[in-house]
């Protein structure tokens, strides 16, 4: 915004009355502007009212706080209206991070948008130093499509930065009122917004925030990029506005939506401009539901409807490159936001463009690519099958290449075969070159059906894997099914629940958590609380008093007490000396309970005397582990994919989970899961693309980003587990056969 | 004015015709009703109503009714939200004067158990104490404008006055508003 110093109109010779007739008439245009959704023009109330602006200023003050009174903003406690060297006059905006007021700097009378750093629980420790270096760095850019930053610094402590208040509708409020600018004038618009881009991107600057609210329209016609510093957090806010759409990040890109902060670079932004350009265009944004959890799978692993599909006029130009910058997989998008510009204005131009998104051919071939988790090791835990789908760049043979077979496939060539037939190791085709095929894959035997079942193949210059995923479905299995797993379902409810409620309801009302005893070898069972020995350690899960200790007894003697390590956590695990765990011999009764000191009695509510189990770890599970040798032993060392010890280690964690051993799955899939995050975060410090086909415990890792954005659940433990309750009925049999289910439950029941 | 986030909701429940939530709906209404009530109540009746009370008493009446409501949209509802609590208002002067007639002992609304008062927020106190420091008429005129949101042409009809004496009359008020709330709060 501008500020000439605006020619104090005369207020000696004005009457008392004539000035206060000035201010009423200037307070009511106010409103009738700001009734229209407009912001008013503070210029032109400051010449209209020269001397007066400031009195005038104090009633709208006096107006703002009546309106804080009677609708208060939110959690945050209110600033005083007088703040530093401005007077707060209302709030813009509120995000995670941070407030946006419209303040007034008393001293030059200048408005700015104000912007203020949160400063409560919810602030991570570096996000103050975050906000400084990000204002200071913001205030050496000059560009006439980012506003102006003005000063910075903290107030009462608080960081604080001050910038041009844009006049104008934000691109979102156009589209709302039906403005919506014409493509060819939105692209010229949002070139100057991708240049901008560029400039922060050349600072080292991430917006992170980009989406049509942010892109304020000025008086002039220019784009203005605005509000920054905000979105840190926004996955937090998310969080905790469910299903609100004001939190709902209907704009975010997937690595956001991971919370992948590493992964977060100028590519982000792009994906946001596109989000922006694809409401713009289409009048809705890229994805749209009211379920959160449902946003997060879209955004993740849909695509977006062409915007063409919704607007048949549509040049594909315009319609590509809102597509390219939606790509999952950063690498796919515009590789810089000068590209993007470039390709905005070439269509604002009528000249040729550069944008070339995935269609649906090589959608199905990038199948991998844009779904870690279905890479190799997801297909060995879902045990049925993988295939590669080799294909020489101008050689004409297709292979299709079965990599694992728990259950024998079946594949039809559309075109070429007549009917199924079995898929051996290799299927070689001779097919031309040059053209797309359609792939069907069933399994062998009944009871099966592959997720994908079509499959597109096409030319390719690479070697491409796609994975299917067949999943029993037959009658039987489902009843069984079913049945087998109503209680592990009902147990994530039941947890959901009780992190909703809060701790303190969960022990005014224990919940029975009898039905949800793992399939391990028992160790303690209680209302409210479990324990199960696990390979010596010992997990117990309860509603847990803070700082309370863990004390056991055998034959009323005291044999170990230990604290539990996190306060704030409701379950924990710990190793038992080996003195005491020698006490626990099958069929020995022993106590255990939650005390509040290390020398206290346990609480009557939280004791329980329970029986050892007799059960081993190993021997249950005998017959999968030897399933799972021999599997590994059949996989072929020198495909792509996981080494083999990776592929055991995956498919044994399955196995523990499903036995309920989470220690010692989780025991072996911790350590893949660690190089796997290392990886990707080395891959993102160096700045590359992270090979997908080199991560190793990629099912659990994905699911696991997942859900820590979720933050349902205390630890990674917890999540782990419930993740793979969540999976249980798609994998059935994988690993363990009806009979063998049976035959365990039958054993648990005893 | 610009919405808040309730308010929208309840704007789009409104005009959508969706579910909103009450619980949500009537918290937000209270301070603007304990605000309006302050300013309404009469001398007379302030000495025997806390307008907290008077705020609850709307309020459960509006819960009452809101199946009744058959507007849809924001300033409706406001004038529907006052009519009640006029009438709220009224019922409980008339339940006074009964009272001094047939000296029945009643059930005043300080025996309301704490719990169900929401104490005021701080901000709901300071504008509560400055508007009782003003004038009938200043007070009137921010709760026609403001709380129940009325346009000038809407109050210079309802008090047969021009336009431009309501618009300086608000100015008026506002300006002592905050001369009031420097008086209450000191440095505001």
């Amino acid at each position: 915004m501008k500020h000439p110093g605006p020619d104090p109109a005369p207020r000696d010779n004005m009457t008392e009355e004539q000035l206060e007739h000035l201010l009423a008439e200037a307070l009511e245009d106010y409103h009738r502007t700001k009734a229209r959704g407009e912001r008013p023009d503070d210029e032109a109330f400051r010449s209209r009212l020269g001397d007066a602006y400031g009195e005038f200023m104090e009633l709208v003050a006096a107006e703002t706080l009546i309106d804080q009174a009677i609708e208060p903003a939110g959690d945050e406690s209110h600033l005083p209206l007088a703040w530093g060297a401005y007077t707060l006059l209302r709030e813009i905006a509120r995000g995670a991070a941070g407030v946006v007021y419209e303040a007034i700097h008393r001293k030059l009378g200048r408005k700015v948008a104000l912007k203020v750093l949160r400063t409560g629980v919810d602030t991570d420790a570096n996000a103050r130093e975050r906000f400084h270096r990000e204002a200071k760095a913001l205030a050496h850019v000059k560009h006439d499509h980012i506003v102006e930053i003005y000063e910075f610094g903290e107030i009462d402590g608080r960081p604080y930065y001050a910038m041009s208040l844009v006049d104008g509708p934000s691109l979102m409020q156009l589209e709302k009122s039906g403005k919506r600018p014409e493509p060819r004038d939105l692209c010229r618009g949002l070139a100057g917004v991708a240049d901008a881009l560029a400039t922060l991107h050349a600072e080292g600057i991430i917006h992170r925030d980009v989406k049509p609210q942010n892109i304020i329209v000025g008086e002039d016609g220019r784009y203005m990029l605005a509000d920054f510093g905000l979105a840190r957090s926004a996955m937090s806010e998310t969080m905790t506005q469910s299903g609100d759409a004001l939190g709902t990040p209907l704009y975010m890109s997937p690595e956001q939506m991971l919370g992948d902060r590493k992964a977060i670079e100028a590519r982000t932004d792009i994906y946001g401009l596109g989000a922006s350009m694809y409401q713009l265009l289409t009048g809705v944004p890229p994805f749209k539901t009211d379920n959160l959890h449902a946003l997060m799978r879209m955004i993740l692993k849909e695509r977006p409807v062409s915007p063409r599909r919704l607007l048949p006029e549509l040049p594909k130009d315009c319609s590509d490159i809102a597509l390219q910058c939606l790509e999952k997989a950063r690498k796919d998008r515009y590789a810089t936001a000068a590209a993007l510009r470039d390709d905005l204005l070439a269509f604002a131009e009528d000249e040729p463009v550069r944008a070339d998104p995935v269609g649906p051919v090589k959608r199905g071939l990038r199948l991998i690519g844009a779904h870690p988790a279905l890479s190799a090791a997801a297909a060995l835990l879902l045990g049925v099958g993988m295939w590669a789908l080799l294909r020489p760049p101008s050689d004409v043979p297709l292979t299709l290449k079965s990599k694992v077979e728990l259950v024998e496939l079946e594949v039809k060539l559309e075109g070429v075969d007549g009917d199924y037939r079995p898929a051996a190791d290799r299927v070689t085709y001779q097919v031309r070159p040059h053209q797309t095929y359609r792939a069907h894959v069933r399994a062998a035997e009944p009871g099966y059906e592959p997720e994908v079942e079509t499959i597109e193949v096409g030319e390719t210059g690479q070697t491409v894997q796609v994975v299917l995923i067949a999943t029993q479905t037959s009658t039987l299995a489902r009843k069984v099914g079913a049945d087998l797993y109503r209680e592990p379902l009902d147990l994530r409810k039941r947890e959901s629940e009780k992190v909703h409620r809060g701790m303190t309801r969960a022990s005014e009302d224990p919940p029975s958590f009898e039905p949800y005893l793992p399939r391990g070898p028992v160790a303690a069972t209680h209302a409210g609380s479990w324990a199960v020995l696990l390979d010596g350690d010992l997990a117990v899960k309860d509603v847990y008093p803070k700082g309370a200790w863990l004390v056991f007894y055998v034959d009323g003697e005291r044999i170990h007490a230990e604290p539990f390590p996190e306060p704030d956590d409701v379950s924990t695990r710990g190793r038992l000396p080996a003195a005491a765990a020698a006490r626990l011999t099958p069929g020995v009764r022993c106590t255990w309970g939650l005390a509040g000191a290390k020398n206290a009695q346990p609480d009557e509510r939280f004791r329980a005397t329970f029986e050892v189990a007799s059960a081993q770890v190993e021997k249950p599970l005998a017959p999968q582990l030897a399933r799972i040798e021999a599997l590994v032993a059949k996989t072929d060392a020198d495909q792509q994919g996981p080494d083999r010890s990776a592929v055991g280690a995956n498919l044994r964690a399955e196995a523990y989970f499903r036995a309920g051993l989470y220690a010692s799955a989780l025991a072996e899939i911790q350590p893949l899961l660690d190089a796997d995050l290392e990886a990707s975060f080395a891959a993102e410090d160096e700045g590359r693309e992270l090979d997908q086909s080199t991560l190793r415990s990629s099912q659990y890792l994905i699911r696991l980003k997942e859900l820590s954005i979720l933050a349902l659940f205390p630890s990674a433990k917890e999540r782990l587990r419930t993740l793979v309750w969540n999976d249980l009925q798609m994998r059935d049999q994988t690993l363990f056969t009806t009979e063998e289910w049976e035959a365990f439950r039958l054993r648990q029941k005893k | 004015m610009d919405l808040g986030r309730t308010q929208r909701l309840i704007v789009k429940a409104l005009e959508t015709g969706e579910d909103v939530d009450r619980g949500e709906m009537l918290e937000y209404l209270r301070p603007r009703l304990v605000l309006w009530a302050t300013s309404r109540l009469s001398p007379g009746l302030r000495a025997k109503l806390e307008p907290d009370d008077v705020a609850q008493e709307a309020l459960m009446a509006v819960h009452r009714s809101l199946g009744g409501f058959q507007g849809n949209n924001h300033k409706a509802f406001l004038a529907w939200v006052f009519k009640i609590a006029e009438n709220r208002i009224r019922d409980l002067a008339d339940h006074f004067g009964a009272q001094k007639r047939q000296k029945i002992q009643p059930l005043t609304f300080s025996q309301t158990p704490p719990s169900t008062v929401i104490a005021r927020t701080e901000e709901v106190q300071k504008v509560a104490q400055a508007l009782e420091l003003l004038p009938e008429d200043y007070s009137e005129v921010i709760r026609l404008r403001r709380f129940e949101e009325l346009s000038v042409a809407e109050i210079a009809e309802l008090k047969g006055k021009s336009a431009n004496a309501v618009r300086i009359l608000y100015c008026r008020a506002l300006k002592a508003l905050k001369l009031a709330l420097h008086e209450e709060g000191g440095s505001a």
